[in-house]
């Protein structure tokens, strides 16, 4: 008998085969004689997708470039996020005067009162733009998503009038969105809030308001097509047992995530559908609430895209987000930031029978799928987190980037070395250690790898936000000449 | 019993075997449906397929008669299936019964169906071949098909090390 496979199968259907597996798998088949070997690394369709499926991305089904390209696009910009080999452009300005920004797949938005600029960065091979648009409403914050060609706006609330509006519009031409039944939606406050956010996640948006003393959290949350209430959240979270809600995520379009400060605080998990919170994620205990106790817990998550980007190969696969929580104990003197995956909250997400308990204690949950870190003397606004991936400030004297890799693997034998950029890999568990806080130590194992790179000379030296997408990163600088703030595009 | 306006058509197979079959349940296979349109005149020869024998055909044709009347796939979704292609392993109810046979069968089937090229029945061959290996160690892959290993044991280290960045962490 023919001892090498040959006998079963020609060449390409066992190509067709190994397509079906798992990239381990598949490479478990490299090692199982020389003809599979020579299949299997003959084939840049089995390493493309294998690739790509190894570093949490899928495939954008735009593109026309051959498979081999692909692969080999793919491992450049593995690469370039590995040495953070950058290529700089000239800084872009904007007035400081800004509301709200933000920065969604690629591109940078800007809104001015009643002015919206969108910036979209060159990358490696692609051309930068710039466009101004004016808006027929005073906007007070927004979101965007422009693979749907949608941008949300808050209005700005008019003096003692109870209804706040906010606007379904196109990001590209700002005019009312064809697939949207109410290009206007009106919104009843009693107060003008003291702070606000809108998200979008597909078909949702969710709009949460803290009024004045930020004694509560409200959320509601709409499909933006039909202009229908899918979960007004405004009048359940003022119960004082059940803690004081904080901050608000949309997980994805079936879920969302509420910061509760209790004693030791818990992340709710609520199923949109049901309208019911499923789970409560129970944070690390503390040694003595009265004592030392938790002030605030925020969310930062990643921006949703509902579609891939047509001018691009490859796209973060959109289950796959790091959300950062930034704890903050005891009047500041603490402050962490627990990141964990999108992926498994939302797995907390399920409707449970009514007599389960839906708490979950940190020791059960936490240790395995966060990573807790200090943030330093860094503020909440500075973690940005894209995809798998978290931008810090460096901390010190050197003017440096942090960027933390969440879907982090052991280096392949064909990466290259790092050139610039110093390499931290932590596949084992980090300890925070604050006895006076917390009842036990904080042993954390969700593995990461630090890639940390000296930011160019044309940076200012204040850097407290780094942006980042899929291949930017995007220093701001607040302490530019005059009233302007300062972008410093990076492209990978 | 077929209704009277369909076509019957004879084939052989390479062991003598014949089947009269119903034209659209044979043009699940590309190939045949090729074959009868280039054919303009009615033809009572049977059509001869040199590289399938009688079981494997038999087994082809009942899958094809299960499926008969579902769209084809076209070239286009064809061609970006297999390119961008959910790798997903999946198998209705049904096909997951009729592909439960022995290995030597299940390796037949596959080669019938990319010969008579019947895209469907290709992939819920190999996407059956796929989860006998899926989690195997090399070993057990060896063991499973009968496969000697041939690599020197440098190569095999070799290849080991440069796999261990893709193994579970």
């Amino acid at each position: 008998m023919n001892s090498s496979g040959h006998h079963l199968l020609p060449n390409e259907l066992w190509e067709h085969v190994f397509l079906y597996l798992d990239y381990p798998s598949a490479l478990r088949c490299q090692q199982v004689c020389r003809f599979f070997n020579s299949i299997i690394s003959a084939s840049a369709n089995i390493q493309y997708h294998g690739e790509l499926t190894m570093d949490g991305m899928i495939d954008t089904n735009a593109s026309n470039l051959p498979v081999v390209d692909r692969l080999a696009l793919l491992r450049e910009r593995r690469a370039a996020w590995h040495s953070l080999d950058w290529q700089l452009f000239p800084a872009q300005s904007f007035p400081r005067s800004y509301h709200a920004y933000d920065f969604v797949g690629g591109t940078f938005a800007i809104l001015l009162n009643n002015e919206f600029i969108a910036i979209t960065f060159p990358t490696k091979t692609s051309e930068g733009s710039r466009k101004s648009h004016h808006l027929d409403f005073a906007a007070r914050d927004f979101a965007m998503d422009p693979t749907q060609d949608l941008a949300i706006f808050l209005g700005e609330q008019v003096a003692n009038d109870p209804v706040t509006y906010i606007y379904v519009r196109t990001y590209e031409t700002i005019a009312s969105h064809p697939q949207s039944e109410q290009s206007r939606i009106a919104v009843h406050l009693n107060e003008r809030p003291h702070d606000c956010m809108v998200q979008i996640v597909e078909d949702l948006f969710a709009f949460a308001s803290s009024n004045s003393d930020e004694s509560r959290l409200d959320i509601r949350i709409w499909n933006w097509k039909t202009g229908q209430i899918v979960h007004d959240h405004s009048h359940l979270v003022d119960d004082a047992d059940q803690g004081r809600a904080e901050s608000f995520a949309l997980l994805s379009s079936k879920a969302f995530a509420i910061g509760i400060k209790t004693d030791s605080g818990h992340i709710s998990i609520w199923d949109i559908d049901s309208g019911a919170e499923v789970s409560r994620l129970c944070l690390p205990e503390l040694a003595d609430p009265d004592e030392w106790s938790l002030e605030s817990v925020s969310v930062d998550a990643p921006p949703y895209l509902a579609h891939p980007r047509p001018d691009r190969t490859f796209m973060t696969s959109p289950g796959h987000r790091v959300i950062s929580f930034s704890l903050t104990y005891s009047t500041g003197s603490v402050d962490l930031r627990a990141y964990i995956l999108s992926d498994f909250l939302t797995s907390y997400a399920t409707p449970r029978s009514s007599d389960q308990d839906i708490d979950v204690p940190w020791e059960d949950w936490g240790p395995l799928n966060t990573r807790v870190m200090d943030a330093g003397d860094q503020d909440d606004s500075d973690t940005h987190c894209q995809g798998f991936r978290v931008a810090l400030a460096a901390d010190d004297y050197n003017i440096s980037v942090r960027i933390l890799d969440f879907n982090p693997r052991r280096p392949a034998v064909r990466d290259p070395s790092p050139s610039d950029a110093e390499v931290v890999s932590a596949d084992s568990s980090t300890t925070v250690s604050y006895p006076w806080i917390f009842e036990k130590d904080i042993e954390t194992h969700l593995p990461y790898t630090m890639h940390i790179r000296e930011l160019p000379d044309s940076c200012p030296v204040d850097v407290p936000i780094i942006l980042l997408d899929e291949c930017h990163v995007v220093p701001i600088g607040f302490l530019g000449p005059g009233s302007e703030v300062d972008l410093f595009p990076m492209a990978i | 019993m077929a209704a009277p306006a369909t076509q019957q058509i004879k084939i052989r197979c390479n062991d003598e075997k014949e089947f009269t079959v119903d034209r659209d349940v044979l043009e699940r296979s590309v190939l045949i449906k090729n074959m009868l349109e280039d054919v303009t005149e009615q033809q009572d020869a049977p059509i001869p397929l040199p590289n399938v024998s009688g079981p494997v055909m038999a087994k082809v044709l009942e899958y094809c008669t299960h499926h008969r009347g579902e769209p084809l796939p076209s070239a286009d979704t064809e061609q970006s299936q297999d390119e961008t292609r959910k790798r997903t392993t999946d198998i209705s109810e049904w096909d997951q019964k009729f592909i439960t046979v022995d290995q030597e069968m299940l390796f037949e089937i596959i080669l019938a169906a990319n010969y008579l090229d019947i895209k469907s029945l290709l992939d819920v061959g190999c996407k059956t071949v796929a989860n006998m290996i899926k989690g195997k160690t090399p070993e057990e892959i060896r063991k499973l098909f009968n496969i000697v290993n041939d690599f020197t044991p440098e190569e095999e280290a070799q290849i080991k090390k440069e796999n261990e960045w893709a193994e579970d962490r």
